[in-house]
């Protein structure tokens, strides 16, 4: 008998995307999504989640070595189409945030939206 | 050549339109045009949408355009809210209205930002119009993109532009076979970083813009269709000449 509670786990998925969301609002962002950085996986991601699933994919796996020894723990990848900030979230050392902005966002900007993300990520009690 | 950045941004526009969680209303803001003419960018996102549906994209001067993406048809013009010009909608055989037209069409495209949206439903694509890339050919507006420029040109600028806080620069047409110029522990850090963007994923067909900071050092690399070009920066520059950098990748310099 498989003892995995069905129902627990999609409210976990929806608090997930709801933290996600969060993330987004306070980011003035697009999209964003949640990476397990050593499982290569990603857990998660917004309601609209901006960019492909195989896109994803590909930043999760480009995410560790782009991430390592990064100061501020957080790398810019910038195309025509997106602004995409990886954000490594204070005291996960295993996950990372990719959040999701307007092409044109500076880099300043682009950052310190990622900052605030990160913020909005964190479970309550946790926030600074 | 590759596709017009500003078609990816018409694209990218148009997801959001079908995506069920559009978070911005029913108008989306396009990004300004870049390396090209406003009329020839304009006529080459008309042309290159394939959609089953008629758009309208209204600019700040209130004009609108409607086109049939489905058809990649130009169908009318619009003025704006009490303008005595007359709508003009293109004629094949009205050589001399064409000619008018497409000043009113160039400067339509001028007046950014422009928004995008769906046409109302009851308002079925229209049949009339006449193709976009047919319009260009007429009005001598080329829908490809220009060519990019070129990286030393824009080293050279960057050189000047931050002056005293570069600390390191490589152009290569491999990153992962790339050697910087410079300062040892920059030269090192910016080697490493262009391997370590070899090893990600490919970039998208307009390239693609990497940053990070390491080891005291602002690291960025811009990497174009056949070549890239790499810089170690003063941390406290590191911002600025990435978003020079940034510039240079969405078409504007």
């Amino acid at each position: 008998m498989n003892d995995a509670d069905p129902g627990a786990a999609g409210a976990s998925a929806s608090a997930l995307v709801a933290r996600l969301d969060s993330a987004v609002a306070a980011a003035r962002g697009d999209a964003a999504a949640y990476f397990d950085l050593e499982a290569g996986l990603v857990l998660g991601a917004s309601a609209w989640p901006g960019l492909p699933q195989e896109a994803l994919d590909a930043l999760c796996r480009a995410a560790p070595p782009l991430l390592e020894g990064a100061e501020g723990g957080s790398a810019l990848i910038a195309s025509g189409l997106e602004m995409v900030v990886l954000q490594r979230l204070a005291g996960e050392d295993a996950t990372a945030l990719c959040l999701v902005l307007d092409p044109e966002t500076p880099p300043e900007e682009a950052r310190a939206a990622a900052a605030r993300a990160a913020q909005a990520m964190a479970p309550a009690g946790e926030a600074a | 050549m590759g596709r017009p950045r500003e078609v990816d941004a018409l694209d990218r526009a148009l997801a959001r339109l079908a995506a069920t969680h559009g978070h911005e209303g029913d108008a989306l803001v396009l990004r300004p045009f870049g390396r090209r003419s406003p009329l020839g960018a304009l006529l080459a996102a008309i042309d290159e949408t394939v959609l089953p549906r008629t758009l309208l994209i209204r600019n700040a001067a209130g004009e609108t355009l409607s086109f049939d993406a489905a058809r990649r048809r130009l169908i009318a013009v619009r003025p704006g809210p009490g303008a005595p010009v007359p709508p003009s909608a293109p004629d094949p055989n009205d050589a001399s209205g064409l000619d008018l037209l497409g000043q009113a069409l160039h400067d339509f495209a001028a007046r950014a930002p422009l928004h995008l949206r769906q046409k109302a439903a009851t308002d079925a694509a229209a049949a009339e119009g006449m193709r976009a890339a047919d319009l260009a050919t007429r009005w001598g507006a080329p829908m490809a993109a220009g060519p990019p420029p070129d990286p030393g040109d824009i080293l050279d600028r960057l050189l000047d532009a931050h002056a005293g806080v570069i600390r390191a620069c490589l152009i290569a047409a491999d990153p992962a076979e790339a050697e910087a110029d410079g300062e040892p522990q920059a030269r090192a850090l910016l080697d490493e970083f262009a391997r370590t963007a070899a090893a990600c994923p490919a970039a998208q067909r307009g390239g693609r813009l990497l940053a990070v900071s390491r080891s005291g050092y602002g690291l960025a690399l811009l990497e174009m269709p056949g070549v890239a070009l790499g810089l170690a920066t003063e941390p406290g520059a590191a911002d600025a000449v990435t978003a020079d950098l940034q510039r240079v990748l969405l078409g504007w310099s």
